[in-house]
Order: structure tokens, then sequence, then C-alpha cells
């Protein structure tokens, strides 16, 4: 008798190259039955499917409805099989196994059932197999070999669908109905994978169809994620790459580089050439799903505006020069040191990214602590997470989320607060909307009504709307009921937190300033709604807490971190599944920017600079003696650089001239740098006031390893030779070479070597175990050998949980008469961050531009209509962006996102910024607007825009 | 770096760090952990100059981060 449990060895069916197809999906259940199959007996846990046991002992059954990530459906009639004392011939995938069943799947009956079944879809198909792009990869060209089709008797005359049309409007995907065997697979992987139930059958019988609503895809609330794509056994549903390339030949294993969630992906190739990426089922984060940007929005990689040879120019009027890469090298290290000699060894410094790989990134502060001899190093997390970073570590001792994506599926009570994961985070979004569906209650803390608190299937319970600038006063209410209803977990604060700073935050939390009545007047949310929402926080069994950068890009950003994390000890919320306090990352890899010592205060693992015993080691690995003191965040270089100081800069894949606040002022630093080196695909607004030029890699050339938003180190496999000849981490050793310090490595292994080596949570990780065991969450070290997918679990990182009182403080951002709007930012589904990579997308079919929502009655107020073009003002700046009259802002907030840098939504955003760590204040920015008019300066015209400001 | 910068850094760390015994060990660490040791003394050197802008939590934390700077 064999064992059945999760075996990988076997593939009965594809779906996609190389990953098996058991048909259902498997239970995990852990009761074992015994069940046999054509003569030979096996043990699968309770629940699992006939069809799924056979495939699983080997024994593969047709099928044509049924796929291993959708239930069950029972429509197709190919999968029939005979069973001991049943009459009939059930169907397998819709019977579940029972202790003792005798099954027999190849039997003359049901062969003879399938093959008349697979006749009638025969009758009704196009026979241009050999022309189909799905040639090859055909589930219905595969059951006919199965079925041992030969003719068909019906001939092809009849009333048929042959002459149906091709809807092609999605820009990524074709819809060729002739092909459709109508056997609902797309229509349920929109629903149950996707959860945005775009699709429908229409008609009945011989009439029924596939429908997306609307007139095609494009125009209906598809959201382009794939997933029926990948479930069409056909090719009704096809990628247009795949019919313009043709059928891939080979595959490599890689990450996704958009966002935080980190989707396991297999890239799927023909010889060199890139023909689709196909969502991994064994990827830890994602589970065989991805979104638009991962599964289709990857051609920026090979656009014409990639620079992939180094450029030099002695200054920003002069044109750029293409030059060798050793020139390029000789000159940035000859200038950098010149500076230093001139200026001190502090006048220079880096910038690292996100968006790199954590090798990448570990260098890169390496070069800065070790060549540069400083510790100026500062990441791109420190205008978007950094706040997580300082609330975590003060209140549970490390700088991380709590848990792992799967533990949503155990959450009675879900809060999203400051965060749009449907458009951000969409692939953790459908697990999320999927547990919402199956009933867990859900409470959306927002200024903005964002999708999840209405759409299909899904309706929020409580959305406290807040003003911008007000989460603080929330969640200290909300913890105010919690505290004064007698909801605390006494149990759980007695055994895990420090009773001092919980007797003092409970007393702070009480005041009656802290009551939803007092907060109502601050927050503009009913103190009733408060109430309410705290109760049903607190007492769900298990509740836990998503976030976003509405909390983190705020004045109190660390302060509101804290604030959650208060909440969650005081419900006892933190330590198993469903609970927990979990920031949704913004770009793939902040979380491992920050664990790689990207922070000018702390070397990798979060070990700050000061302590002697860590920097020792260091020293002694790296041989070199290193500062004790903490260095420059990047807002303290730009306003050194102003004040003369701060003289050259490396920035390493990052547009800060776009990205970062206060574009003016971030301007006006670059300009007074003697350099700024840029490491980049595409030249940037970044890039305008460089003076070196140095081509990046993208995702599908590097090698290394990405950490997602649940601390998954998962690996990032080159598809294909870099475009500039170089790995990224080959010039950074470089220029630390040329500036005397000596860094080397054969590989990238080698760098994950050396940083577990050095890196206590990394201790494990290597790229043969991440090769072997496909990804882990740190800490992965002795203690946790196989990971840590939830943290906290019998204590706290830092031994006791530390409450923190925290106080609102109102920013000084205020709306007035001048400028009686508040302007908040963020992101939408199709575009990334600056647009870099997903304008030279297809994408931009979604969002050509960025756009003003704005509440009808202040459009009312102004005179302003949908569609018109308008000037928004702050004390900053101005600049012109498109109206759109929306209800999902409130009266007296608008909203843009931030993808084109000709919207220039950080020419008006301001210097303020968190007190903890100076994060910028994005989401609150006192703004005016009005009709755009002759006497405002061109859309494309910033200068003049500066100017005039 | 700009003076008005670093007070109103220390301004917004002094509000958002509440009153009580341990305001003044927070402000005083987060300084040391946080700012380099030119933003440190250029502040010290305001403050000691403009006393009366500061409240006394904040004039005790740069007069004990001298006095060890300096021991
Ligand atoms: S489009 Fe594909 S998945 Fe959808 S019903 Fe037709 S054949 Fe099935
Ligand atoms: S691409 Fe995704 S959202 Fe669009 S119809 Fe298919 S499953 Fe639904
Ligand atoms: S959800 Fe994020 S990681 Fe996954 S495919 Fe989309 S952008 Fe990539
Ligand atoms: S696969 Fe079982 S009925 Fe279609």
């Amino acid at each position: 008798m064999t064992i059945l449990s999760d075996p990988r060895g076997t593939m009965p069916m594809r779906s996609g190259i190389g990953e098996p197809d058991y048909g259902t999906p498997k239970s995990n259940s852990e009761v074992m039955v015994s069940v046999t199959i054509d003569g030979e007996t096996h043990l699968v846990p309770e629940g699992t499917s006939v069809m799924r046991a056979a495939g699983e002992s080997g024994c593969a059954i047709p099928k044509l409805c049924a796929t291993d990530s959708l239930q069950p459906f029972g429509s197709c009639r190919m999968c029939l099989v005979e069973i001991d004392g049943r009459k009939g011939t059930p169907a397998s995938c819709t019977t579940p196994v029972e202790d003792g069943m005798v099954v027999r799947t190849q039997t003359t009956k049901v062969a003879k059932l399938r093959k008349s079944v697979m006749e009638l879809y025969i009758s009704d198909h196009p026979l241009d197999c050999l022309t189909c792009s799905a040639n090859g990869d055909c589930e219905l060209q595969d059951m006919a070999g199965v079925a041992g089709l030969r003719e068909v008797r019906y001939g092809m005359d009849g009333k048929n669908h042959l002459d149906a049309p091709t809807d092609s409007s999605n820009p990524y995907f074709s819809f060729d109905e002739s092909k459709c065997i109508v056997c609902n697979r797309c229509v349920r992987a929109c629903d149950e994978v996707q959860g945005t139930l775009a699709l429908t059958i229409e008609g009945r019988g011989f009439n029924s169809k596939v429908s997306p609503g609307g007139l095609n895809f494009l125009s209906s609330e598809c959201v382009s994620c794939g997933a029926c794509v990948q479930a069409c056994p056909t090719a009704t549903l096809q990628e247009k790459s795949v019919i313009d390339l043709g059928m891939p030949t080979r595959t490599v294993q890689t990450t996704c580089a958009y966002c935080g969630v980190g989707c396991s992906f297999n890239a799927e190739l023909r010889g060199d050439e890139l023909v689709r990426m196909v969502p991994t089922k064994t990827g830890g984060a994602n589970e065989g799903h991805s979104c638009v940007k991962g599964r289709f929005a990857w051609g920026y990689a090979s656009h014409s505006d990639r620079i992939t040879k180094p450029m030099l120019r002695e200054k920003i009027t002069d044109e750029w020069r293409e030059v060798s890469w050793d020139e390029a090298i000789q000159f940035t290290a000859t200038k950098f040191i010149a500076i230093q000699e001139k200026y001190g060894d502090n006048s220079i410094g880096g910038i690292s990214s996100s968006r790199c790989t954590n090798e990448e990134i570990f260098l890169v502060q390496k070069m800065v602590r070790a060549a540069f001899g400083n510790n100026n190093i500062d990441t791109c997390a420190r205008v978007c997470h950094s706040p997580t970073g300082y609330g975590l570590s003060t209140t549970y001792g490390t700088s991380a989320g709590t848990q792992d994506f799967k533990s949503v599926a155990h959450s009675d009570v879900i809060v999203v607060i400051g965060a749009n994961p449907t458009d951000a985070h969409p692939v953790f979004a459908s697990r999320m909307k999927r547990r919402i569906r199956e009933g867990a209650n859900l409470i959306v803390i927002d200024p903005r009504k964002i999708d999840l608190v209405e759409s299909a299937h899904i309706s929020a319970d409580y959305h406290l709307q807040l003003q911008p600038g007000t989460n603080v006063a929330v969640i200290n209410s909300i913890a105010h009921v919690i505290a004064t209803e007698g909801l605390i977990d006494e149990e759980f604060v007695a055994q895990r937190c420090d009773p001092g700073p919980f007797k003092r935050w409970r007393s702070f939390i009480e005041l009656p300033e802290n009551s939803p009545e007092v907060v109502e007047a601050q927050s503009g949310v009913p103190a009733e709604i408060i109430r309410q929402a705290a109760r049903m926080y607190a007492s769900g069994k298990n509740a836990a807490i998503y976030y976003g950068l509405g909390v983190t890009e705020h004045s109190q950003g660390s302060t509101m971190v804290m604030g959650m994390a208060n909440l969650a000890m005081a419900t006892g919320n933190i330590g198993r599944d469903g609970v927990g306090i979990n920031p949704l990352r913004g770009q793939n890899n902040v979380q491992g920017a920050c664990d790689m010592g990207s922070f000018p205060h702390e070397l990798s693992g979060y070990r700050h600079v000061s302590d002697n015993a860590v920097r020792e080691q260091f020293e002694m690995l790296w041989d070199v003696k290193l500062m004790s003191d903490p260095g420059m965040r990047i807002p303290n270089m730009f306003d050194n650089a102003i004040s003369g100081e701060f003289r050259g800069l490396f920035v390493h894949g990052e547009d800060i001239a776009q990205s970062d606040p206060n574009t003016m002022h971030v301007e006006k630093s670059l300009k007074s740098m003697d350099l700024v080196v840029v490491q980049d695909l595409f030249l940037n607004e970044t890039s305008k006031f460089a003076h070196v030029f140095l081509p990046g890699t993208s995702f599908l050339e590097k090698d290394g390893t990405f950490t997602n938003a649940e601390r998954r180190i998962n690996r990032v496999r080159p598809v294909m030779a870099a475009k500039n000849g170089k790995q990224e981490w080959q010039i950074i050793c470089e220029i630390s070479q040329a500036m005397g310090y000596d860094m080397h490595y054969e590989n990238a292994a080698q760098i994950m070597d050396e940083i577990a080596d050095i890196t206590p949570t990394f201790k494990g990780v290597s790229f043969a175990m991440l090769d072997e065991v496909g990804s882990v969450q740190w800490p992965c070290n002795d203690a946790a050998p196989e990971g840590t997918p939830i943290m906290h679990v019998d204590g706290f990182v830092r031994g006791q949980g530390q409450f923190m009182e925290t106080p609102f403080v109102p920013t000084e951002e205020r709306s007035n008469r001048k400028f009686p709007l508040l302007l908040t930012t963020g992101r939408i589904l199709s575009q990334y961050n600056v647009g870099a990579q997903t304008r030279r997308t297809a994408n931009v079919t979604w969002h050509p531009e960025d756009v003003l929502e704005i509440h009808e009655s202040d459009a009312a107020l102004r005179g302003i209509v949908d569609g018109q073009k308008i000037a928004v003002s702050s004390r900053i700046g101005e600049t012109i962006l498109t109206a759109t009259v929306s209800n999902r802002v409130p009266a007296g907030v608008v909203h843009t996102t931030f993808h084109y840098p000709l919207s220039g939504a950080n020419v008006i955003t301001t210097e303020f910024s968190d007190w903890a760590t100076n994060c910028p204040e994005f989401k609150v920015t006192a703004v005016e607007i009005r009709p755009a008019d002759s006497s405002t300066a061109p859309l494309n015209d910033l200068e003049a825009v500066l100017t005039k400001a | 770096m700009d003076i008005t910068i670093l007070t109103r850094m220390a301004h917004d760390i002094e509000k958002n760090i509440p009153v009580h015994d341990e305001t003044y060990l927070r402000i005083s660490e987060h300084l040391v952990k946080f700012w380099t040791p030119k933003m440190r003394s250029d502040f010290y050197q305001y403050v000691v100059s403009n006393r009366t802008e500061f409240g006394s939590t904040m004039n005790k934390v740069v007069d004990e981060l001298r006095a060890k700077a300096n021991a």
C-alpha cells in the first residue's frame, strides 16, 4: 500500500510547462482513508477526489472541466469511472474517496463513454490543430488522443460555433469563441482564484457561451490577471505572445519584480526568446496566481529605450557620450575619491533600491561602508516603509510582518488600513477576498472608498472614512474602546508583555481625549462606527491587520505602526495563524533592502552600527575599519547637498527625482552635487542631473534573491543574458576595487553565502537550499532550519512585547482658506511606482495618465467637470492633472497617482515627514485646484512650473 | 545642514515622545541612534545659544549628550 499525500514526481496532466495537474484541489485532512484504484491500494487524505487519488497514484483519468486550482464542477463527463457497489459511472472529479472504495478507471464501458463525449466536443471544434497556437499544449487535443478518437461520425456540417468571432480587445490575450468547449473553467477561475467575477456563461444548451459582460474583455470588469487564460484547456483564451511567437519549449523559474507579494513564475522561452510568464503552483506566495503586471507586463525588459552602454558627461548640460565599462568605472572612482579628498570622507554616499536583489543591495551598502568609508547609505524604503521598521522593532523586536500570506485564510476579522490591496497587492488581495467571501468580517480604514469597500460579493462591515492625517487618533480611539469596555486579553498581556509599559499605555489610552466621541470631531468618523469596529476587532476569534503606505507615509507613520502593534497585543492577536500585523510592502524587495543593512544606522539583520561586537564581526570579515556612528538619511543627503557638505551620490535603481517629495528641493540638491552616478535600465528624471549613467539589468537578467512582504526569500534566476554585459553586483565590485577596496565574488551565490555567514536570521539560507526547497521565510537558522512562517509564536523577538504610548499630534500640513483641500496619493493596478517599467508596456491601455479624483461637490464649487485639465497647487508648487469627478473620495479630499513624470505629483508634496524616520508625508498635502488656463504652465514644462512656484 | 531643518526635526521628536520619566532617555537615544555626529553637534551648539526655543527636556538632553561627548 502506498501513502499519497503530496507527490511531486508524477505528472499526469500538463498545465503550463512541467506542472502536474491533479484535477481537483488537495485535501488538507489529517484523516487518511484507503482506496483501491485499478487493483492497487493507496492511503489518501479524507476528502480527496477519486480523480486526484488516481492521478497521484499514476493512473491519470481523462478530464476537461477539472483542474486542480478550482473546485470540481462535473460538467464534461470525460472523467467517468466505475466504483464497486455504485450504480452507473460517476464523475471522478466530484466523487470523494471513501474508506475501502474500489475504483476502476480504465474499463471498456468508461472508455466507450469517454470516446462518445469527446466525439461530441470535436464535432463542434475547428480541426486546425496543426496550425493552432495551442498545438502541443491543448488538453482537448490530448484528451482526444487519450480517448482514442479517430473519426467524428456526425461530420462537421451541422449547427456549430465554428464561425464565432474572436475578441482581441485585451492587449495581452485573445478569446477565440469558436474553440470554446464551455467547460466553465475560465468562469470559475475568475470567481474562485481571482475573485473578480467578470465572466459568466450566457444562454442555455447549444447557445451557452462565455461572456465577459459589456462589449468585450477590455470594456468588462476583467483586470487581466490571466487566471482564466491559464485555466482554459483549449486555445480559446490564449496569450497573444504565444500566438505570435509559438509554444515555448523550456522554462526558468523566477520571481516577479513588481510588488511585495513576490509571485513565483515560470518564464517560458522558445530558444532564447521569452514567450510568456506563467505563475507557478508551487510558489509559496502566489500558489499559481498572478496579476496583470507580473503575468504580462514584462516587455519593458526588451524595450528600445533600454540603455545598455555606460555613458559619461562632465557637466549635466553636456551631451551624454558612450564609453567603455573601464572608463566609466575609473571616472566614477576617481571623482568620488577626489571629492572625498577635498570635502572629507562624509561628503559622498549611496542610495540602494528595493527593485534590486538582496545580493546587489548587500554589496551597495558594503561598498558605501567599506570603500566609501562612511555610513551614508540609505534605501528607497526610507520613503515608504521605514516607519514599519521603527514601529515593529520598538514594540516586537524585529522589523517585519508577523504572518505568511496563507494566514489570512484563518482570519475571522480582517482590518485593512491605508492599503489598497486589489490595486497594489492584487494576488494577496485575491486570497483576502476569498476569505471574506467565506464569511470573514472586513473593516476598512481609509479616506478613500477603495474597491474592497464594495465590490463583487464583497462589502466591508465598516468603512472608517477618516480625514487624511488622523490615523493615530482613530487607532487610539479603537484601543480606548477595547480598554474601557473590558475587551483586553488580560491573560495574553500578562504572559507576553512588559507590565510597566502596558500599565502606562493603559492609563494613557483610557484618557477621555482618546474616546471615539472626541476623535469623531478630529477624524470625521462617527463615534458609534468606531465603537462597533473596535468591538468587532477585539471579539473576533482571529483578527488580523494589513496595512500599507497610507499608514507609514505620514508625519506620525511610526506612531501609527506602534498603535496597531499595541492593538494586536492588547487583544492577543499575535503568534498564530489568522492574526498579526502585516505591512504590505510596495516594491518587490523592500523587506530585503531593509534586511540587508541599507539603512544608515544598521548593518544587515537590523544591528546598530554602534554595537561593537557586531561591527567587529563585519570588520574582521571585510578586513576594514567601519564607522560606529549613523550616516545620513536620504533627506539629510539632500539638505547637506544644498548646504555644500554632501557632494557625490551613487543612486542604484531608483528615480529619486520623481519618487521623492518636493521635486524642486530634490532637483536643487542634485544640481548642487559634483558627481551623481545613476545605475538604471532607462534614462530617468534623476539621470537628467547625473554625470555617469551605468546601465543596469532587468529582473529577467538578474541572478539572486528577493524577499517579499511575508519575509519569503525567493530565487531570481537569469532568464536571458545581461543586455549590458555585466551583472550589477559585478559593477559594484569594480567601483569598490577602483576606489582601493578589494571586493570580489565568483558568482551571486557567494554573496548570499556571505550574507548568511554574517546575518543570524539568514544563517541557513543558500542558493542550493533555495533551489531545493523553493523558498524560505526568515528567520532561517539552526533554531528554525525550515524557516519561520509566523513570528512571535512563543514570545516576542525582543522578549516581552512593549506597549508604547501613541499621542495624536496633528500634522502641521492642514487645509486652510488658501489650500482648502487635502491631497492624498496612491497607486492603480496596471501601473507600478514611477511607471518606468509599466509605462513601457501595453499596461498604458488602462492608465494612460495620472488623474485627480475629486468629489462632485468640490468640483461643482469650482466649475470643474470630468476630464477637464486642472491646475493643482500647494504651498510648494503647482502641476496640472486631468479631473475625474468621483465619489471614491469624500468632499474636501482629492487623490492622485504618481506613475507619470509629467504629472509632477511630487512637485506639490511637501517637506514634512515622519518624526522618527523622516519618511515623507506623501499622504497629506493641502492644495487648491482650479481649471487650467493659458496662464498655467504647459503640462510638459516642468521647469516653467518649478520656476513659477 | 540648515539649522532650521534640524530644529524642526528636534521639535517633531519632542512633540511625539510622551512626557514622563523616560522622555529624556528616549530623546537622547533617538538622537544618538539616528542622527549623524555632525547633525548632533550643530544642533547642540544651536540649543546652547537659543535655550528658550526648547523645553526643559530637550535642554537636559543636549546638556547630557554634550557632557558625554566631551567626556
Ligand atoms: S474559454 Fe476556455 S476555459 Fe472558458 S469555457 Fe471556453 S474552453 Fe472552457
Ligand atoms: S483575466 Fe482574470 S479578471 Fe479577467 S476574466 Fe480572466 S480571470 Fe477574470
Ligand atoms: S501580485 Fe505583485 S508580485 Fe504578484 S504578479 Fe502581481 S505585481 Fe507581481
Ligand atoms: S473532469 Fe470530471 S466532469 Fe469534467
